[in-house]
């Protein structure tokens, strides 16, 4: 059977047509796949970071729950041992008929400790923390540490918070645990917290007029950690600027929930 | 004198392929270039044989093993951290390589190396659709409008899946051309070059997109 040039013409245009449409819609389903592929890997994405954040927070209120337990603890144990030798040493010096200096220091010290474990015990406590607001716990906690004389802290902020509760605590948190860093390893002589308002979100600056660090000698363990653990559950970030011999200034940003503004 | 549209799109491929692959020396994307810069010579040259009437099969059978040389390998690199394509591509390459070496004895090298360039083409074709299976197999999620192989695989597989028919009947088309002078193969092969080199000319720009995401 002869076939006509014609037909040879069409049979090749509708053989191309077909093979390029077969080839359009392979390439069609590998892009539709891929976007399902896409939903899949970004729902997996997801649920992952749900669990970091859910583990993250039991294991913040497992430590809750344990500086609670120290807190009770230096309040109803040691706090009543050292109350007990408080009223001793009182009880001796009544009964001295010439008391000696060195007691009445002694008593004067045990004194300042009571007052300093009683400080320490209520920052440490959970629902002394819920209590009051983060303004005055931190206030608190400045004026506890401005008595021992090693640091001076400089703190300015606005008039409230818009943060609930729950995040006030974690916010304290990190805030003490930055103190605390300052006063261990900074060697500095002044602080200042800041902390700024903005629409949508908050600034809380620490500075110190300390030694500072360099990459490698950036202070390693738990606390930094748990510095950047307890702003990603607040949704939120921290940046370290520091040089050595320059002091260290910590930035951290907060998203800011509208209906606590 | 049929215009040279498939020229001008390698010309533009060429440009795309020196302007954001340039730089890059240490992997097949560098050879592109030179790729490129053969393929519109021998194109140029071709089209300039075919408006004096002068034969120019021997150019393009000179032209195809180094076509489909430089083809496997793109396909060897791009493919083989997906599945082993070692195996398929030389299969494929010694097939090719005797039908190349039966034609050439057969005809001399004056008439194009049809049924060679149909075994590679066929090759390539099973290559790429191994490609796409693997690539969906894979568990981890690739943005293909980012992704640069992808874009070199899709227009080979175009391209080859695109112009089966036309190698099928190209003693016909040939034929019908001379007599009829109807240019359907010139049309079919315009559509698919210029899909073919639009898809390489956009892998160009995906692979310069991510040098210099890198380095920022």
């Amino acid at each position: 059977m002869q076939v006509s040039p014609n037909d040879i013409v069409f049979i090749v245009i509708i053989s191309s047509c077909c093979l390029f449409i077969a080839a359009a819609a392979l390439i069609t389903y590998v892009r539709l796949y891929n976007e399902r592929k896409k939903k899949h890997f970004e729902e997996k994405e997801l649920m992952a970071a749900e669990f970091d954040r859910q583990l993250m927070q039991s294991q913040l209120e497992t430590q809750e729950e344990t500086l609670n337990v120290v807190s009770r603890e230096l309040h109803d144990n040691i706090g009543q041992l050292l109350n007990s030798t408080k009223l001793l040493i009182g009880v001796t010096e009544r009964s001295l008929a010439a008391v000696p200096e060195t007691l009445i220091t002694a008593g004067q010290t045990l004194g300042q400790a009571i007052q300093e474990l009683r400080a320490l015990s209520k920052s440490l406590d959970k629902d002394w923390l819920s209590q009051f607001n983060f303004v005055e716990n931190l206030e608190a906690e400045i004026s506890r540490i401005h008595s021992a004389q090693t640091l001076h802290i400089e703190f300015s902020r606005p008039e409230t918070l818009p943060l609930a509760p729950g995040q006030q605590i974690i916010l304290f948190r990190i805030v003490q645990e930055i103190v605390q860093n300052v006063i261990k390893h900074a060697q500095a002589k002044k602080a200042v917290i800041r902390i700024v308002k903005y629409p949508g979100h908050l600034t809380l600056h620490i500075s110190d007029d300390g030694i500072g660090f360099v990459g490698d000698d950036a202070p390693k363990g738990l606390g930094l950690r748990n510095i950047k653990h307890r702003t990603a559950l607040l949704g939120g970030s921290v940046q370290w600027h520091t040089r050595p011999g320059g002091g260290t200034v910590v930035e951290i940003s907060l998203p800011v929930n509208q209906t606590n503004e | 004198m049929l215009f040279p549209f498939t020229q001008i799109a390698e010309l533009v491929c060429l440009i795309f392929a020196i302007r954001f692959l340039a730089g890059i020396k240490d992997s097949f994307w560098g050879y592109i270039r030179w790729f490129m810069l053969f393929t519109v010579m021998v194109e140029i040259a071709g089209h300039a044989m075919l408006s004096m009437n002068v034969p120019n099969h021997w150019l393009y059978n000179l032209y195809l093993p180094v076509e489909m040389l430089f083809k496997y390998y793109l396909l060897y690199k791009i493919c083989n951290g997906y599945f082993p394509v070692k195996y398929l591509a030389v299969s494929f390459l010694a097939l090719f390589g005797l039908l190349y070496a039966y034609e050439g004895i057969a005809s001399g090298f004056n008439e194009y190396s049809v049924w060679s360039n149909s075994a590679a083409s066929v090759g390539i074709l099973t290559i790429c659709c191994f490609y796409f299976y693997y690539f969906l197999k894979k568990e981890e999620y690739v943005d293909i409008y980012q992704h640069a192989p992808f874009w070199i695989v899709t227009a080979l597989f175009f391209f080859y899946l695109g112009g089966t028919a036309c190698n099928v009947f190209f003693k016909y088309l040939a034929n019908i051309y001379e007599k009829q002078h109807i240019p359907v193969r010139y049309i079919i092969y315009t559509l698919l070059n210029f899909i073919f080199y639009g898809c390489w000319s956009y892998s160009f720009v995906c692979r310069y997109r991510q040098t210099t995401s890198s380095l920022s």
